[in-house]
This record gives C-alpha cells, structure tokens and sequence, in this order.
C-alpha cells in the first residue's frame, strides 16, 4: 500500500485537461473509463482523483471541447459517454505544443551539458 | 440569472446518475479482481472520495454559479436569521437606531454649522460693525452717510428686526419680522421664490409700499405652503401688508446658526407698525440697524477696510456730539457671528458629535458582540457543513452574506427611522418667537457616512468568526457541540462589554450631570413669584397715542383690570424679565461717586408702575415701593436693587435719600432722581447670572409706548387669559395684546438647558440599552458555553444559588471593570463640561454615585436572566450532551 503510493505522481496543475482530451482521441469514453485509461496507460503511475475528474468533465464540456451522450454500455447499464469535438482537437494541440516545450525547458535546465553538446 | 429548476434538476439527476455508475463499474472491476462485494464497495468509495464535495465542485463548473451560490446564501441566511428572530431583531434595532440617531444629529449639525444661507457669491459680502461704546448698531442717518461714502462696494445695504403682532384671517400670532432698505435683496441677489421680492423703490420716505416677502419657512408653516398666498394680505401690528413674493428654500438672510427672519418688510414702513418717527432722523439712537454691502468685483476685503475706517472717523468728526464714543469700525464675512455665540454654539455641536460618534462606537461594538457570540454558537453547523462538502470559502461567504443582510436591514429601518426625526425636528419650532428655524433635511453624506460605517462593521466582524469558525478541526467540532471554540475569542467579547459599560457610564454621567443642572434651574429662585402671575404685553405706538392719553389709558386698564374676578392685583413695567434680552440701559451719574474720565457706569434698568414689587412678590428692603403719589410734576425718584445699593453706597438703609441722575442713549442727563427704597436683587436676563446693579422708575412720570401689564391672580393664572384680552379690547378694540403666563414668559430661559438636558438624556438612554444588551449577549453566551460545566456542578450538588453566584459574578466583574474605568474617563472629560452646568460641579458627587449605581443594577437584571435559565438546566441532559 505504502510503495504504491509512493508511485503515485502528482498531476502538475492543468494536465489534466490534456491528458483527458488525449484519453478521449482514442475514442469515446465515460468518466470510470477515462480514470482507468490514464491509469493503465502510465502503468499504475498516474491515478485521477475523481475529486477534480467530474469537474474538469463539466468544465470542458462547457468550453465545448468535448460533448456528452448518454448511452448503455455492454453491461446493460446506461452510462454518460464523452467526445472530443473538432474544437477540443484544436485544443489538445496546443495543449501538446505547450507541453513539449516545458519538458524540453525543464530537460535543458535538469540536463545542461547534453544540450551544449547538441547545439 | 438562474438555472430554470427543470433544468437544473435534470442536471442534478443526471450528475447523480453519472456518479453512481462510476462507483458500480469501479465496485465491479475490484469484484471481478476476486475482492468480496463489501470490500470492493468500501474501497470504491474510498477511493472515489467525498460525494457531497465533489457534486459542489462539479455544480461550480456549471455556469452561473456565482449568482446561484450567491441566491442560495442569500435564502439560506434569511432562513437562519428568521430562526432566531430575537438575535435578529436585536441586531437590526442596535443598527437602526444608531444609524438613525446618527444622521439625524449630523443632519442638525450640518445644517446649523456648516451650511450658511443661499445668498449668490457669499465671499464677496462683508457686515461692517461700528465700534461704538454701548451697542455696535448704526443708526440711520449714520448708516445714510456711511452708505454715501462707501466705493469699495456696490451696495450697502442696513436691516433692523422687530418682533411684531402677526395676523391673517382668523390666525394671530408673533412673528420676527426684518426691516430692510430697498437694496437688501438686490444685495444678496436672491430673487423670490414665488412672487417677486421687492427693491430700491421702498426706500421712497413716504413709506407707501406696504408689502412683505415671506421666508420659505415662514410660508410652509403658517400658511401650509398655499400656493395663492401671494398678492393676499396680513396684518403687521394690525396694519394691513400686501404679501408680494416667498424667498426660496434655504434663503434665511444673512444670519449664520439656523437665525431665521419669516417676514421682510421694507424699513420706510416700520414708522407705521411701532412709532418712534425719530428712527430716520435720531443720529444718536442706541438700537439702529445692522449694515452688510456687497464689494464690488475686484476690490479685496483690505481696501473696504481701509475705507470704513476712515468713513467712521469721519462720521466720528463731523458729528462730535453723538458720535462720541464711535472708535472706528470693522468689516466681517458675512457668516461670521458675534464671538459669544460663536462659541457656544460651536461648542455645543462639538460636544453632540462627539457623542453621536460615541454612540456609533457604542453600536458597532454592540454588533460585533453578537455576531461573535453567534458565530461561536454555530460552530456546529459549521463544522457539519464543511464535513458535508462545503468549501471553506463558501462557508465564509455565506456568514458575510448573512452580515451584510443586517446591516442592510438595520440600514434601511436607520433611514426610516432618521427621516421620521428629521421630519419631527422640521415642524419643532421652540416655545417663542425667536426666529430660530430648525429646517432639517435628511443629509445624504451623514446618511451615507453611517450606513458605510454599519455595513463595514457587520462585514469586518461578520468575518473575523467566519475565518475562526472555518479553521476548526473537524472532529472534536462534531463530537463535542459547544466547546470546541478557542477560548481567546471570548477574551476579545469580555473587552468589548468592558468598553460598552465605559462609554455608557460616560454618556450617562453627562446626561446625569445635565438632568441634575436642569433641576437646579428650575428651583434657581429668580427673585420673583414666577405662579399665578400673568403678562399682558400692549403697544400703544401704532394708535397714536400721546403722552397725555397713554397716562389716561394705562391708568384706566389697571382699574379696569384690578377689578376682574380671579384678581389680586395688578401693575405695569416696560420689560418682563428673563423673557427677552435686555436693552434697556442708561448712563448712571451717582451723587458724589466720581466717574474716572466721564465714564458713568451703565446700568440696566425698568420702568414700573405702583406697587409692582407687591405684584411680582420682590421683597421691598428699605423704603418704600411706589405709589400712585410718584406722578408727573412729583419729585423724580428712584428704587435701586441691593447690588446696585452696595456698590454706590455703604449698604441699604444709607441708599435711602441719595440722588442720582441718568443719560439715556447719549442725550442730556435728567435732573436728580432721589432714592426711595432699595429692594432684593432678582435673576433679569438669564437664570444663574452674577449679581448686577439695577434699578427701576416710576411708569407715571414717564409712561412708554410698550408696556406689559404684570397681574397676580388668585388661581390658575391661564384660566384668564380671555377674560383679559377683552377687558383690554373693552378700552381700544384695536389694540393688539399678547397675554402669556409668567412660566410661559421663562421657557426661553430655560430652553438651552431644557434642550441639553434631554438631548443627553435620550443619548444616556440609548447608551444604557446598548450596554445591557451586550451584556446580556456576551452573558446569555456564557452560559450557554457552559451548559455541561454547570450541569457537572449541579450534579455534585450544587444549589441553584451558587450557579447563579457563578453566572452574575461573570457579568458584574465585567461591569464593575467598565464602570471604573468609564469614571475615570467621565472625571476627565466633563470638566469642559462645567461652562453648561447651573449650580452643579462636573465631579458631582451624587450622579457620580448614582449612574453608577443604576448601571450596575440595570446589568445585574442582563445577567440575572440567563443565570436564572442555567439553574433551570437538567443536570441529566446537560451532562449527556458531553
């Protein structure tokens, strides 16, 4: 119990959203499946709080990045699907622009020779 | 703007739905994983999180959150305050009255200190005072002259007052009424309201312009604001005038502190209203008129100056008989006021504001005490909402919603409440004639400056218990109801109560100080019977009467008088005492006393007829009083007070036989008056003066225009009142009489203590009831805090008694601390007090010991009932709320 949240990592404030919107261009997803997505996909490391998952669901769904469904699933039970819309698509590029940059920032500052070396 | 509730319930569901679903799927997969259904379902809770906190974060990102919460604060708060409809009301009764009572006193004070009358371009008009020995009046012909030679301003303009015998149809009354040359409207460039105001063609000597203008006030009161008044006409002394303009709102003329004339007339007209043909023409009359002139532009207040100095010297040259005492003159502003009434004016605003801001302190604290001990109270509501979900923040807007809700509530009820006062003191006019107008309107700023300080009370110490309240720990909050609160806040409540007391006992003190002056007042003897005694005040001036018919008339009307039933006796005299202030005086040569330099000591004096010291009870000491011997063509003679006896002579009986002679308003002096009796000083121009020399002549052998009859009656002195008024009417129907009892004559002097005494004294009250219901909160609080404690000791077999010892003890040392530290205080600030006070030191030391006393009782009776109900505590109960 204790090493797996040691594992665990925090969210840095607005991945979330990215990653959420990420979760969805795989295709529709209702909210337990978009937790367990991001879980499996970073293998365990990340877990989503369900704390901040709904409000950011209904957050962007207001900015119409994502639109919502309700449909029934394959366990016969009816359940609130979301969809990355055309806008959201927008908004998850520049999310992953914005993203690629930090990481090569906080890349150059954790590791500055090897970024002499390249240039 | 709102969700509709359809929409918003459907969103409720759905959300409700979507939660739900999460948790099956989650409660599934960890069933598939081989967990048993109640280990999947804890665990999937657990990890999923507080519902409640998460549907609120979720409802947040809605849209129109904001004003939603903001709806659901305010419904919520209205339901909690409506819960406790005492504390509520409590709260908003401190608030209102302290916001009413505030404004309407900086109200009064505005309008008396800061705003002067609408005249156009104050700064450009100066009031020129003529430095004479006896009054600074001009008169006329000096006016004329100083007029003549005055280039530095456009206009001067001179105005004179009399109080004068008013009537219109059915109505009579007296009214002050302002004598003023043609340019005096011109001057203030003020033009009528209604109507038209009038100029420069009264000034015609013929006086053929029998017209008046009526102030706003004058018009609003007597008339009911008739819009067809003007072009109607009222009688001034029982001559006909022509109303001809209403001067606006707020046009008072040209007296500063609320000195409001309600008739001008113009001044050619006065020979027509009170005789003394001699006003235009007299260079050397004491009583003249007030000069005041417009500079014109450009010219500085230094050069008008420099010219009235010089046209003083030259009036003092040209006319050296007259003018002999005329020392040069000055220019004022226009609101500048003779400096004793300056003073006492000012000082009295000064002392009411100070007090009003007390008040205001008073209430605050007041406010903040209750909020406080609620807010403690609610520690469990608090604590349980924040465990349902509630984020912090929203907790403390909602205790700052709830607070701003009272200050509005106590804000609105203040405005009422301060409008219906204004409107009270705008339809005050004190007991007399004086031409004092009290024309309050409700002061927006003050309004403003009070509610302002309301609101940010309520917010500040609606958030200070909010910000504690939400940084409790949870769980001992939950388990333990009430004791959960640091205990420090009630440090800061205890502080509050102790300042409360203090300013109270204060306040009170004050008040104290002055209901105790007031009482000294009325037994202040005035040296004079004040009941069953009535006035008959008559003006022969207007009739025409002469020397010879006056003395035939008064002569008459005592005999006439004297014989009514309800009699005693009757006299005259010229002036009744201590009802207006004195101006009659003459220059005193006393028989081998020596004068230095020619300067003989002016005394007042009075003229009255035979047995007026019988009449008005004043004590005849030596010699006799006079009688009906003391005739035109007697010997001249003279009756002196004790002061005057002394002063001149070795003492009473060695007066007896001396001689005097007089000099009236600079003329020639009269031949010798011997004295024949020396009577007992009596109070002539205010209650509590020092002693002065006076003396008095016999009506007889100078009989005046102006007398008032004096009459004893045997019973109730107003039962006659008609009964006068006609026998006088019986001799000339066209007299005009004003008949008052002797009390009525005194109220003006006792006004400025009566009006003190309950200013304080209402302002006392309110400090008191301020002060018992904080202590009562911080009390009833203390108690209720201490529920389990009290029930623990009862248990154990404590008496009803000792619980009620522990409680009281808790609010009487609170009080007792307040107490001395409010004497201290009250010791070193009445003394600035002592100026006000009639026969009563600021350290008096019986409301020293008495408003303390009455506090400390009046907090005893908080205490008492919230101690009574913590002996009704079931130790049972008590202790199993533990």
């Amino acid at each position: 119990m204790k090493a797996r949240y040691q594992n665990r990592i925090e969210l840095l404030q607005g991945t979330l959203d990215m990653l959420i919107l990420q979760t969805l261009q795989w295709g529709p997803r209702h909210g337990y499946g978009i937790s367990q997505a991001i879980r499996a996909n970073s293998s365990d490391a990340l877990q989503v709080d369900t704390g901040s998952l709904y409000p950011a669901l209904h957050r962007l769904e207001r900015q119409k990045w994502i639109s919502s469904k309700w449909t029934v699933s394959e366990n016969n039970q009816r359940v609130k699907i979301y969809r990355l819309t055309a806008a959201g698509k927008k908004q998850l590029a520049a999310e992953r622009s914005r993203w690629a940059q930090l990481t090569e920032a906080v890349e150059g500052i954790l590791n500055p020779a090897r970024k002499e070396s390249k240039a | 703007m709102k969700l509709p509730g359809w929409r918003r319930r459907r969103r409720e569901e759905e959300m409700e739905e979507e939660i739900q679903g999460h948790l099956e799927m989650a409660i599934r997969d960890r069933m598939e994983r081989g967990e048993s259904a109640e280990e999947a379902e804890s665990a999937a809770r657990r990890e999923f999180g507080n519902v409640g906190l998460i549907k609120e974060t979720t409802r947040g990102m809605w849209g129109f959150g904001a004003l939603e919460t903001f709806w659901q604060d305010v419904r919520y708060g209205a339901r909690m305050l409506l819960k406790q409809p005492g504390f509520t009301l409590m709260v908003i009764l401190t608030l209102s009255l302290g916001i009413g009572a505030n404004t309407a006193i900086f109200s009064v004070v505005n309008y008396v200190l800061l705003r002067p009358s609408t005249v156009a371009q104050p700064e450009q008009l100066l009031r020129i005072i003529l430095k004479l020995g006896r009054g600074n009046y001009f008169s006329y012909p000096n006016y004329r002259d100083m007029a003549e030679g005055a280039h530095a301003f456009s206009m001067l303009a001179a105005q004179t007052a009399r109080q004068l015998n008013f009537g219109h149809g059915d109505t009579v009354g007296s009214v002050y009424c302002e004598f003023v040359t043609g340019n005096f409207f011109p001057a203030l460039g003020v033009p009528a309201a209604h109507g038209r105001a009038f100029g420069m063609e009264t000034d015609d000597a013929s006086g053929a312009h029998p017209i008046v203008v009526l102030s706003h006030g004058c018009w609003r009161r007597r008339f009911g604001a008739d819009a067809g008044m003007v072009g109607q006409t009222i009688t001034l002394n029982g001559r006909q005038f022509t109303v001809v303009g209403i001067m606006p709102e707020g046009f008072r003329g040209t007296w500063p502190f609320g000195i409001a004339p309600e008739i001008w007339a113009p001044m050619r007209t006065l020979p027509q209203v009170q005789g003394g043909g001699d006003f235009f023409s007299d260079r050397g009359r004491g009583v003249g008129v007030d000069v005041f002139g417009r500079l014109k532009p450009g010219v500085s207040a230094a050069q008008a100056q420099a010219e009235v100095s010089l046209g003083a010297k030259r009036l003092a040259e040209t006319y050296p008989d007259v003018n002999r005492d005329l020392k040069g003159a000055e220019v004022h502003p226009l609101s500048d006021f003779p400096d004793v009434i300056e003073r006492g004016v000012r000082f009295f605003v000064a002392m009411i504001t100070a007090i009003a801001g007390l008040v205001l302190l008073l209430v605050c604290a007041n406010v903040a005490n209750l909020l406080l001990s609620r807010a403690v109270l609610r520690r469990q509501e608090v604590a349980i909402r924040l465990a349902l979900g509630a984020g912090r923040r929203r907790v403390i807007r909602q205790f700052l919603t709830e607070s701003v809700m009272l200050a509005l509530a106590g804000g609105a009820a203040g405005c009422l409440l301060a409008l219906w006062v204004t409107s009270l003191l705008r339809s005050f006019r004190p007991p007399t004639s004086d031409p004092i107008e009290i024309n309050v309107t409700l002061d927006s700023r003050a309004l403003g400056f009070t509610l302002a300080v309301s609101a940010l009370s309520g917010l500040l110490f609606g958030l200070a218990p909010a910000w504690q309240a939400t940084k409790v720990d949870l769980v001992p909050m939950l388990k333990d109801d009430r004791r959960g609160g640091r205990r420090s806040r009630f440090g800061a409540s205890n502080l509050l109560v102790i300042s409360q007391v203090a300013v109270s006992l204060l306040l009170l003190i004050c008040a104290g100080l002055f209901t105790r002056s007031l009482q000294n007042v009325h037994n202040v003897a005035p040296g004079f019977e004040i009941d069953n005694a009535l006035t008959v005040t008559l003006n022969l001036g207007e009739l025409g009467y002469d020397e010879a018919r006056r003395r035939v008339f008064y002569q008459n009307l005592l005999e006439l008088i004297e014989q009514a039933p309800g009699v005693r006796q009757a006299s005259l005299a010229q002036i009744i005492p201590l009802k207006t202030d004195w101006a009659l005086t003459a220059d005193v040569a006393v028989e081998g006393y020596d004068a230095p330099g020619g300067n003989y000591p002016d005394i007042l004096f009075n003229t009255v007829g035979p047995r007026y010291f019988e009449t008005m009870g004043i004590p005849v000491l030596a010699g006799r009083e006079f009688n009906r011997q003391d005739d035109k063509g007697a010997p001249p003679v003279v009756i002196v007070n004790e002061t005057m006896a002394r002063r001149f002579w070795p003492g009473t009986q060695s007066a007896l036989g001396r001689r005097l002679r007089l000099q009236e308003r600079g003329g020639a002096f009269s031949p010798y008056y011997e004295v024949v009796g020396v009577v007992k000083d009596i109070m002539y121009r205010s209650l509590g003066e020092e002693a002065r020399p006076f003396f008095y002549v016999p009506a007889p052998q100078n009989y005046r225009q102006q007398m008032a009859l004096h009459v004893r009656t045997i019973g109730e002195p107003g039962l006659l009142r008609s009964a006068m008024r006609d026998r006088v009417l019986a001799l000339d129907k066209n007299l005009l009489v004003e008949v008052a009892t002797m009390r009525e004559n005194l109220a003006i002097a006792f006004l400025p203590a009566r009006v003190a005494a309950i200013t304080l004294g209402l302002i006392g009250l309110f400090g008191l009831s301020l002060a018992v219901v904080g202590i009562y909160g911080v009390i009833s609080y203390a108690v209720s805090q201490r529920t389990g404690e009290i029930g623990l000791r009862m248990a154990l077999g404590a008496q009803p008694r000792d619980i009620l010892r522990l409680v009281i003890g808790k609010g009487i040392s609170l009080t007792l601390i307040g107490v001395v530290l409010g004497a201290a205080l009250a010791l070193a600030l009445t003394r600035f007090l002592t100026s006000l006070l009639v026969g009563v030191g600021a350290a008096d030391p019986l409301t020293y010991l008495a408003v303390p006393l009455l506090l400390t009782c009046v907090a005893l009776l908080a205490c008492w009932i919230p101690a009574r109900r913590a002996t009704k505590v079931d130790p049972m109960i008590a202790l199993r709320c533990e």
